[in-house]
């Protein structure tokens, strides 16, 4: 069943690049169709809430295994990454050209995505990584704005780069882990078991490793700078999967692999996460104010709510980290709806540069209730989904360091006056004159598209405890590294 | 009193419905297309018909000890137990009656009034999920949720502001609700944040009880916290700038926020959490200062202004001012009180502002005014006892009760003669601004054409009966000095909501003398004011100083905003523009180019070589690993 569902999207994907050459509106549909079914599954498993593991050798001699394991945690995950390339599908349908290269794209995506998730092992983690990221970079580069190609390629070295230190700081796991207990093993279920002790110059440098690979993805500040070019430019389908989606992944990867791994350099560094977080948190949303377009204020208010999942990260606490997890869903639906509502105004040649719109709403009220739904879903309306994670994460934060809780908190001041000017001046005001007189309002497809995140914005809003059932026993398990226990005081810098 | 009409054992299981039939109702409008726009005006007024019977039902069974209901668990992490779950008190009850019922008036004047207007069915949607907030608000048992109705009002608020969305000034006006208020919502978060860090808890009634044995330096942080969160919904200086603005929505929007809503929200924050206020009374006091302060200086800008609105609005912030000056010095009831009595009357002037701005053909000016009396007796009746309450006319409105004696109480405090001097050169203030603005309005000769204007049973009841409420509601509680009368309301919140002894003797003979003759002289003086300001054209309406509201304003817009931006600004320049992109990543892109152009090739095949060699030693590694098993 696990690799069914890792490996379904890959070989539908190598099916459909075959079968489909000339066919794009065929391999549109098939490539939907694989999606749904694929998060259908996911969904359904999730739902049973059983964890499912399978355990393999794999290269003996460097103690690689082929163990996956997708507990509650990675399935949320990988349900809402499916959910998003649903999405990503939907709002692309029509602008999006040459299916039959860009469906298998995504579907490969997907599935280094779900592997990645269920990867239990550093080395396949790895692999799942990479080929999470390559399709990624072909659907940056040949979809989107005429001039992507720059952001693309300057997405791609960042993250050449960032996985490459990434691989480095395994291998000097691998080495470390092996010299302090004898065991030579990339398996992550082994190596949590032992985790590496003491804050020395080795582990240090394991974590910084880490740290910048996996920070990129997030991206964490200040190593987002690659980031508001790369979601500005790409086509907006595809970067609900790499703000939404993947994105999730960076955090998902400082989750799993720091303060397990090696709790005490992890711990020795939180109170600097948890600056860096609360820091960035505001940065971000400082600069989505300043912001003249849609898709740059979607872009920088994304970076400032991944960045409030690191003040999270970095607490390591109950509330904080069900939160997190809360908040990597919330921030996923949110960010994929606006980003939707951008890729329906680039349908209709709107590019949301405000110079170019303005007054929206009079022709399209329904996208604009839309817009608005979101609009208030990403400031963290108390009912959505976005307050549930942002409440936690910010109650955990605050009970960790009230310092660095209390200036994430300004996050809610500040969302809030990016979030109603974006939708004042593209929605509101008079009626822009180089605005065209027939724009049409949401089609039954687009409808679709909306109503399945607005759905999920809210039952996850109104009904938290069902998420953090499913992430409970993950999460606790992820806990039992007491934070408190280590080092006495370090995490004290109030 | 505590014998039940009716016994409705039933009762507290149905507390759930009194916030949520008006959210369920905005649910409806939202999710219902396509019925007639009347329709939409029915579905909300039922829907908070519904929350005002269930408050009522409440006051029949008699039921206002504390019936709790847990509706279900929103989260629980630990300690973190969170429900959505609700509580009525008899403080509650009396602040779930003033909204539920004000607000159902406001609703029902609304059908008449927004009838042929524009966006019934958004207008309909927001009215009902303000309304349905303000009682989440009230009704909540913990302080997530109470946190959750206190931003849907934020948001509604926002939405209704900017309700007529043509106009830029109107967008900016809702934004300007909507950041301002946010700011004091932040501070309140993290007042929240931190009672669960010191009380593991989030339980209103469980913290109350935990609160005597924390450190009074916690304490001290949450009320202030707590403190900012209401001055800003409650528009108290100087968080009262987005206030005079908002007056860009309809008048019935006004109306709801001012009376049954949003701004007394700040008040009931502060008396919900009155247990720990008692308990730092020195941050306690900056409330009264703050609220005594506001109350005059909104009353001086008040006199200034000439939009029939803004003078509302400045009205509103002023008598706000009086309730926090209630709250500051311990005398929590009297805050309720007075909160009661002005909700009938600034209900009352709002909703008739409206239809008078809509006689004059959308001219909000009171200086084109005039003469309106004898085309509308009923609405110049009923604005004449708005007017009156307003001014707090001795003895026969209702605010003399309510008002006065929070004058007295103040007195009470620390440098107390300083706060009632304040209290009492505000008063004297109103009297003026209250009467000026009816003379303007009713009597004279017209200044400019009265259209005609009919107003059908929909408008007159609710204005009818906040008349009545606005000239008698004072008579349930007559002051303590007299041994006459009714004493209803006071005594009755005493278990939930105490109050401080009023002055004794000649001082508080002194001070209601006094309260009764500043609004006495304010309104005598009214009346040659406005002569003169007809006869000459000029006024105090023409004194740039007071029409700018000293100009607070425009400070912020330099002092804050600017400063603000820039420094957005300067930090993306500096950490992305020059630091991030400039050294790091244009360099980085120097040196990749020397090296493509070391190797003599052209720098766009440069990436795609790379990814292919990427792609490459993936599948080399793979085949290899693959081979091995």
């Amino acid at each position: 069943m696990l690799n069914l569902v890792i490996y379904f999207p890959l070989l539908a994907a190598a099916a459909i690049w075959l079968g489909c050459r000339e066919r794009g509106t065929l391999a549109r549909s098939l490539t939907l169709a694989v999606i749904c079914l694929e998060t259908l599954i996911l969904f359904g498993l999730a739902m049973g809430g059983n964890t499912l593991s399978l355990d393999a050798e794999w290269i003996a001699d460097y103690g690689i295994h082929y163990h996956l394991q997708l507990d509650g945690l990675g399935l949320a995950l990988s349900v809402l990454s499916g959910g998003l390339a649903v999405v990503a599908m939907l709002v692309g349908w029509e602008r999006i050209d040459r299916w039959q290269a860009f469906g298998p794209l995504l579907l490969a995506t997907l599935s280094g995505m779900v592997g990645l998730f269920a990867a239990y092992d550093l080395i396949l983690f790895y692999v799942f990584w990479e080929l999470m990221l390559i399709p990624m970079y072909f659907m940056l580069a040949m979809w989107g704005d005429p001039d992507s190609r720059r952001s693309a390629t300057q997405f791609m070295l960042v993250t050449v780069t960032a996985s490459l230190l990434m691989l480095v700081a395994i291998i000097l796991l691998f080495i470390a882990h092996g010299v302090q207990t004898g065991i030579y093993t990339f398996d992550y279920g082994i190596l949590k078991q032992t985790p590496l002790i003491g804050n020395t110059l080795l582990s240090k440098l394991i974590l910084a490793g880490l740290l910048l690979g996996f920070g990129v993805k997030v991206p964490v500040f200040p190593l987002h700078f690659w980031a508001p070019l790369a979601y500005r430019k790409g086509d907006p389908s595809v970067i609900i999967m790499l703000s939404g989606a993947m994105a999730n992944a960076g955090v998902y990867g400082l989750l799993r692999f720091t303060m397990p791994l090696m709790p005490e350099v992890t711990a020795a560094f939180a109170p600097w996460g948890m600056a860096i977080g609360a820091i960035g948190t505001l940065y971000g949303a400082a600069q989505a104010i300043r912001q003249e377009d849609l898709r740059g204020v979607i872009a920088w208010s994304s970076i400032s709510h991944m960045n409030i999942a690191i003040l999270a990260l970095f607490a390591w606490q109950a509330q904080a980290l069900h939160g997190m997890a809360l908040q990597l869903l919330a921030h996923g639906l949110s960010v994929a709806g606006l980003f939707a509502i951008a890729a329906l105004l680039l349908d209709r040649k709107r590019d949301g540069v405000y110079a170019n719109v303005g007054g929206l709403y009079a022709q399209m009220p329904k996208l604009g209730m839309c817009f608005l739904f979101f609009v208030v879903a990403t400031v963290g309306m108390p009912g959505l989904a976005n307050f549930a994670g942002e409440a936690l994460i910010l109650a955990g934060a605050i009970s960790r360091s009230i310092l660095w809780g209390s200036v994430g908190a300004v996050t809610i001041l500040l969302s809030v006056i990016y979030g109603v000017k974006v939708y004042g001046k593209v929605m509101l005001g008079p009626v822009n004159p180089r605005v065209p007189t027939e724009l049409w309002d949401l089609n039954s497809r687009e409808k679709a598209a909306l109503t399945v995140l607005i759905i999920a914005i809210l039952v996850i809003g109104l009904m938290p405890q069902l998420m953090i059932e499913t992430v409970h026993l993950p999460t606790a398990e992820l806990l039992a590294v007491n934070i408190d226990s280590l080092f006495g005081g370090v995490h004290a810098i109030d | 009193m505590t014998d039940a009409l009716v016994t409705l054992p039933m009762m507290h299981h149905l507390l759930w419905l009194i916030p949520c039939a008006p959210l369920l109702g905005a649910l409806l409008i939202i999710a219902l297309d396509g019925l007639p726009t009347r329709a939409y005006g029915v579905i909300a007024n039922l829907a908070v018909l519904v929350s005002a019977l269930c408050v009522a039902l409440l006051w029949l069974s008699g039921s206002w000890d504390m019936p709790v209901q847990t509706a279900y668990e929103w989260m629980h992490i630990d300690n973190w137990l969170l429900d959505v779950g609700f509580r009525v008190d008899r403080f509650t009850l009396v602040m779930a009656s003033v909204s539920a019922w004000v607000g159902l008036l406001i609703h029902l004047f609304s059908t008449q009034y927004m009838r042929h207007d524009f966006g019934e069915r958004r207008y309909f949607a927001y009215l009902n999920l303000f309304v349905g907030g303000m009682l989440l608000f009230i009704t909540a048992d913990n302080l997530i949720l109470l946190y959750a109705g206190w931003e849907i009002m934020g948001l509604c608020s926002y939405a209704l502001v900017s309700h007529y969305y043509t106009k830029d000034e109107n967008v900016y006006a809702g934004r300007k609700a909507f950041v301002t208020t946010r700011i004091g919502d932040t501070a309140l978060a993290i007042g929240i944040f931190l009672c669960f860090m010191q009380f593991q808890s989030l339980n209103l009634e469980s913290i109350f009880q935990a609160a005597p044995q924390a450190p009074t330096g916690m304490i001290a942080a949450i009320c202030i916290l707590f403190m900012l969160g209401a001055f800003a919904k409650s528009a108290q200086f100087p968080l009262h700038v987005w206030l005079p603005d908002a007056m860009a929505g309809p008048s019935t929007v006004s109306a709801l926020i001012h009376a049954a809503t949003m701004i007394t929200a700040g008040v009931y924050l502060i008396a919900r959490t009155h247990v720990l206020f008692d308990l730092v009374p020195d941050v306690r006091w900056w409330v009264a200062l703050v609220g005594a302060f506001t109350a005059l200086y909104a009353s001086v800008s008040a006199i200034g202004q000439n939009d029939i609105k803004r003078i509302l609005a400045y009205s509103t912030i002023s008598q706000i001012g009086y309730m926090f000056a209630a709250l500051g010095v311990g005398g929590y009831s009297l805050a309720l009180f007075h909160l009661a009595v002005h909700a009938c009357f600034k209900a009352l002037m709002f909703m008739s502002s409206g239809v008078i701005i809509e006689i004059y053909h959308h001219d909000h000016d009171i200086r084109n005014m005039g003469g309106l009396h004898k085309q509308q007796k009923f609405l110049s009746f009923a604005y004449l006892a708005g007017s009156l309450a307003l001014a707090a006319l001795p003895l026969v409105t209702a605010s003399f009760y309510s008002k006065d004696a929070i004058i007295a109480a103040t007195y009470t405090a620390d440098h107390g003669a300083f706060l009632a001097g304040l209290g009492l050169l505000g008063a004297l203030l109103t009297g003026v601004y209250s009467m000026r603005m009816y003379f303007m309005v009713f009597t004279g000769k017209a200044r400019s054409e009265i259209h005609d204007y009919k107003m059908t049973w929909a408008m007159k009841l609710p204005l009818g009966i906040l008349a009545l409420g606005s000239l008698c509601l004072g008579f349930i509680q007559l002051p303590d000095s007299w041994s006459f009368g009714p004493h209803l309301l006071l005594p009755w919140l005493e278990p939930v909501l105490t109050s401080v002894a009023l002055p004794e003797g000649h001082a508080g003979e002194m001070l209601e003398l006094l309260g009764a003759a500043a609004a006495v002289i304010g309104i005598l003086i009214a009346w040659p004011l406005t002569k003169a300001e007809v006869r000459s054209g000029r006024g105090v309406g023409n004194i740039g100083f007071l029409n700018k509201a000293l100009y607070i304003d425009d400070l912020a817009k330099v002092l804050v905003i600017r400063p603000f931006l820039a420094l957005c600004a300067v930090l993306g320049s500096v950490i992305d523009g020059l630091l991030l992109n400039g050294v790091l990543v244009a360099g980085v892109r120097r040196l990749m180019l020397n090296a493509a152009e070391v190797v003599s090739r052209g720098q766009g095949a440069l990436v795609s070589r790379y990814v292919l060699l990427m792609v490459l030693g993936l599948m080399l590694i793979i085949g290899y690993l693959t081979v091995q098993l």
